[in-house]
Order: structure tokens, then sequence, then C-alpha cells
């Protein structure tokens, strides 16, 4: 009887040490939060507390030009900063022909950016109408 | 709601795919394999299959593609359902803890990383482009279009195959595969010695503890190529353990073969660190030499075969373009010097701290060495240590970036992928431990 008792202690307390382990990833991780947050908010908007509204990526101003204008083909997107070409975040739209472009981080000023070999469409603001803008993130149309 | 239950549904998903008939696995290993044994072996050939499909399959054979993708599901299912359900009351199918906990697991770090949904910044410029040309219905021929076209592609095309295999298609569920990889071969190599459920989970939970960061599953492969690596440390360690298993060792090695080929078709330098493992078995005296023929040869012809296939579908056959491209003889101390080897040092030191895995291995190597001077494979991680070190140690300081910033963008992914190898050592300074041989 006792040495049953014993037993049951012993594995009680190695099962309460593996628990407590996990319990601490769960904390670590926050996963009842994000649990939560999985069930109230949509991919877009996790996305768009992941990357910057307009800087770097500027995934989150692009999110906002796909909701506000309906977009449902890709646009070509020229990004001034140096970071990595968020053009992947349309990755599911049709290809079409548009005589649009989004500018994101523009400035006429960044020495990484090759200005010469990207050519394909102006650099010029002056070239096209702007149909949206926040700070240095546009989507332009082609005058 | 939905997207909680579609990242449960999706988990199932990759378990049958990587599932491995049981008949299949003791007629490898001439025994009985368990849950774990058969999906370790199976995410082995899965990754193998998926590749041969980005071969075969062009764009035009979508559907051909679908229908075989279909099959292959039913199939498995099948055979997971036998193995496992139709047995339930002869009792072989023990739904045990270890199960249930390594499903949780892999939950648990999939709704992360559905809350961390940053891709890294090579990710996004070469991995995810990989990614998108399969994704927009374009196959291995126009891979020549994307950046850095010296770049293998498997990982993409897994990431690819596994968010399309999902119901809402989102790129991320192709990375929950990266999870599911991650997690298996934590607990694949947590399952060398026998040992009960509760020490493996505890085994498990500090490995973990050791290693998880959601950063790692941010599109970057090298999660890939380590979890690899465990895996084939973990075949490795099975097959010198049992010497019955040399007698068809074409057989029994065969899954090893396959996690070598993997490793060379995710990153550039898979193929370097399977010359590492190889070279390690190379200095063994109790591996037989027909044995050490036979990987050397099949290493040779994954190789030579990847090589003619990046030629035939016209991808750059250099590897890492760009990143040696200064180095030459004449040249030598200019990068060899001692100012660049302290360099190099300081940041591996200060990266230890990071990959802790590589501190802790060097503690346990010392100690078992100290005790067991003779042990063979002690001996072999001894040697997989230096090799990985000094492969680390020249692909710095040949490189032709500037040094200090190539350090700080990539040493703690090279080490972290490296670590892989010794993951192992954990579980076997455990049995040290409590005492048991390591023989």
């Amino acid at each position: 009887m006792i040495t049953n008792i014993k037993k049951i202690k012993k594995k009680l307390l190695i099962y309460s040490v593996g628990l407590i382990i996990f319990l601490i990833i769960c904390y670590q991780i926050s996963f009842f939060k994000k649990v939560y947050f999985l069930i109230t908010r949509d991919y877009d908007s996790r996305l768009y507390n992941t990357y910057e509204y307009c800087g770097k990526e500027s995934v989150g101003y692009l999110i906002h030009l796909k909701k506000k204008f309906n977009i449902n083909f890709k646009i070509p997107i020229i990004n001034y900063g140096n970071s990595p070409n968020s053009s992947w975040y349309f990755y599911d739209l049709k290809i079409k022909e548009t005589n649009r472009v989004i500018f994101l981080n523009y400035s006429m000023g960044n020495e990484n950016f090759n200005y010469e070999l990207n050519d394909e469409h102006s650099h010029n603001l002056n070239d096209y109408n702007i149909l949206d803008n926040y700070e240095n993130c546009y989507l332009l149309e082609k005058k | 709601m939905i997207e909680l239950f579609s990242i449960l549904i999706q988990i199932l998903v990759v378990t049958v795919f990587c599932y491995f008939p049981k008949n299949a696995y003791s007629f490898i290993y001439r025994k009985k394999g368990d849950f774990f044994q058969c999906l370790e072996t199976g995410a082995i050939f899965n990754i193998f299959i998926l590749l041969c499909l980005s071969l075969f399959f062009r764009k035009y054979m979508n559907e051909l593609l679908n229908i075989f993708l279909i099959i292959y599901f039913i199939f498995n299912l099948l055979f997971l359902v036998k193995d496992n359900f139709l047995n339930f009351n002869k009792k072989i199918f023990k739904f045990n803890s270890l199960i249930i906990f390594f499903f949780l697991l892999i939950f648990l770090f999939s709704v992360d990383l559905a809350n961390n949904l940053k891709i890294g910044w090579d990710a996004q410029n070469y991995w995810l482009v990989k990614k998108q040309i399969f994704t927009n219905g374009g196959d291995i021929l126009d891979l020549k279009y994307t950046p850095r076209d010296d770049y293998p592609y498997l990982g993409s095309y897994l990431w690819h195959m596994y968010s399309k295999l999902s119901f809402l298609g989102y790129e991320y569920f192709g990375r929950i595969f990266y999870i599911y990889l991650f997690v298996l071969s934590i607990f694949a190599i947590s399952q060398i010695n026998n040992l009960k459920k509760i020490e493996n989970i505890i085994l498990i939970l500090l490995i973990i503890f050791l290693i998880y960061k959601i950063n790692l599953f941010n599109g970057y492969q090298e999660i890939l190529n380590f979890s690899l690596l465990i895996l084939m440390t973990k075949k490795f360690y099975i097959f010198f353990k049992n010497k019955n298993l040399e007698k068809n060792f074409y057989l029994t090695l065969a899954p090893l073969v396959l996690i070598i080929n993997s490793v060379i078709w995710i990153k550039n330098e898979g193929a370097v660190l399977a010359m590492i493992f190889l070279g390690s078995i190379f200095l063994l005296k109790n591996i037989r030499f027909h044995i050490k023929i036979f990987l050397l040869s099949s290493f040779m012809f994954l190789i030579l075969g990847k090589y003619f296939l990046f030629d035939y579908i016209g991808l750059a056959n250099e590897i890492q373009k760009g990143n040696y491209e200064y180095f030459r003889i004449q040249n030598f101390f200019d990068f060899i010097n001692l100012n660049r080897i302290f360099l190099v040092f300081k940041y591996i030191l200060f990266y230890s701290l990071e990959v802790l895995i590589y501190p802790i291995s060097i503690i346990i190597l010392l100690i078992l060495i100290n005790f067991d001077k003779k042990n063979s494979f002690i001996l072999f991680m001894v040697s997989l240590l230096v090799l990985s070190s000094g492969f680390i140690l020249l692909a710095f300081l040949l490189t032709s970036f500037p040094l200090e910033w190539h350090l700080w963008v990539a040493l703690d992914r090279i080490m972290f992928q490296t670590s892989g190898f010794f993951i192992i050592l954990i579980p076997l300074f455990y049995d040290f431990l409590k005492g048991r041989n390591l023989n």
C-alpha cells in the first residue's frame, strides 16, 4: 500500500514537472492570447500588425489599397527603400496589363536603389495621377 | 475559428502524407516500427517523392499532379488507419501521451506562427519568390527567372505544396510543414534510447526549450536542414548500434541516402554538410569499407544528379554565386590572417550564447570523452564537431563580402544549421547520466 502511494506520488511529481515546463512554453509564446487573436482577427489584420504600414515592406499600405480599391489583379510595386519587394502580397491575384503602379518608401535619394536599372516606370511623380497616398507610399496611374 | 480548425486539419494532412506503412518499415529495418518511427521514415520518403514530383510534373500536367496527390493521400490514409486503428482492440495502437503531446506541440507552434507572419529578408527575396513561381502555376523551368538561380528549390517547393494542400491556402500553412518536421525530428532523436514516456517528454521539452524561436520558421531554409541533420545522425546511430542492419545495408541506409539528397536540394551548403557527415563516417574504423564505398558512391551520384538536373533546368551550377568570387591563391593571406581569424572566433563565441547547442555539445563531448575514450560514436561526434567548425571558419574567412557584416547576418544561421548534428548528444548524455553504456 505504502509503496503504491509512493509510486503514485513519484508519478504525480514527474507529470507535474512535465506540465509546468509545458505551461512555461505556453506562457512564453503567449499561446492563449494568440488563440484568441487567431479567432478574432482575420489573416490580413494579423499581417497588418506584423509589418509596418508605410515603411520597410509596407504591407499594411498594400492591405489598405487592396481593400479600398478592391484590387483583384497584380499591380507592379517599386520599393525605394532597402527592404525586399512585397509584391508577394498580391500572389493570388491574376496577372493583367495595368497602367497603375505602387511606389513604396518613395525617395529620389536612396544610394542603395538603382534608379537607372529600374527604368520600367518613371520615377517622377509628375508623370502620374496620384490615386492614393500615405506619407511616402503611393498608388499611381500613368497620365 | 475556421483558421484554427484549418490548422488542425493541416496537421492531420501532413501526418497522412508523412506516414510510412508499418510493413514497409519492417521490410527495411527487419523490426516493427512504432508510430514515430513510421512517421520519421515517411517524412524522409515524402520529401523525396515531392522532389521527384517537382522534377516530373510540368505546368500543363497540373490535373495529373492533383490526381497523383489524391491517390498518394488515400493510399497513405488507408495504411495509417489499417496499421493503427483497425487493430485497436488488440492494443497495438497505443494512443499514448507522447502522441497527444506531439500533436499538441505542433499545434502550439502553428498558432504561434499564425500570429507571427513576418517572412525573413532572404526568404522574401529568394525562397518565397521560388515558391511563388510554383504557386502561380509555373514549374522548375521557370526558376531560372528568379533571383539567385544557383539556390536549390526543394524547401520552397515543400512550402508551396503544403500551402496548396491546405484548406485556406495561406502561405503560412506551407510553413507548418517546417514546424512538423522540426518537432518530429526532436521526437525522433529523443527516442533513440528506451526511456519512460515522461522522461521522453521532459527531454523533448528541454531540447525544444533550448532551440525554439518563432523566427526559425520565417521562411529561411536552415530549419529544414537542421531537422534533417538530426534525422541523419539518428539514422546513422541506429545503423551503427545494430550490427545486424549491415546485412542488407543498401536497404537500411536508403533513408540516410534520401536525407543526404534532401539536404543537398534544400541549400547549397547542404553538399558540404553531407561531406562533413560522410567524412566523419570515413574516419570510423568499425564501419566496413564496402559500406563507406556505398555511401560515397551514392553521394557522388546525388551530386552529379543535381548538377545535371540544374543544367537541364537552366539554373546556375555555381555554389554561392558571388560570395567567393575575389578569393584567389595569390591573395590567400588577404583572406586568411590572424585578424580575420580572431574576428571569426569572436563572433563564434558571441553567437554560441545564442545557439546554445554548441557550448552544450562541447561540454557533453568533453565529459563523455573523459569517461569513455574508446567509444567510436563519441569520436565520430568529435570529428563532426571539428569538421563543422572548420567549415564555418573557412566559409567566412574566404568570403568576398565585408567579413564583419557577413558574420553578423549569417553566422548564427550556419551555426544553427550545423548544430543539428549534435542534438543527439543530449539524449546520449542523459543515458550516460543514468549509467547506461553508450555502445
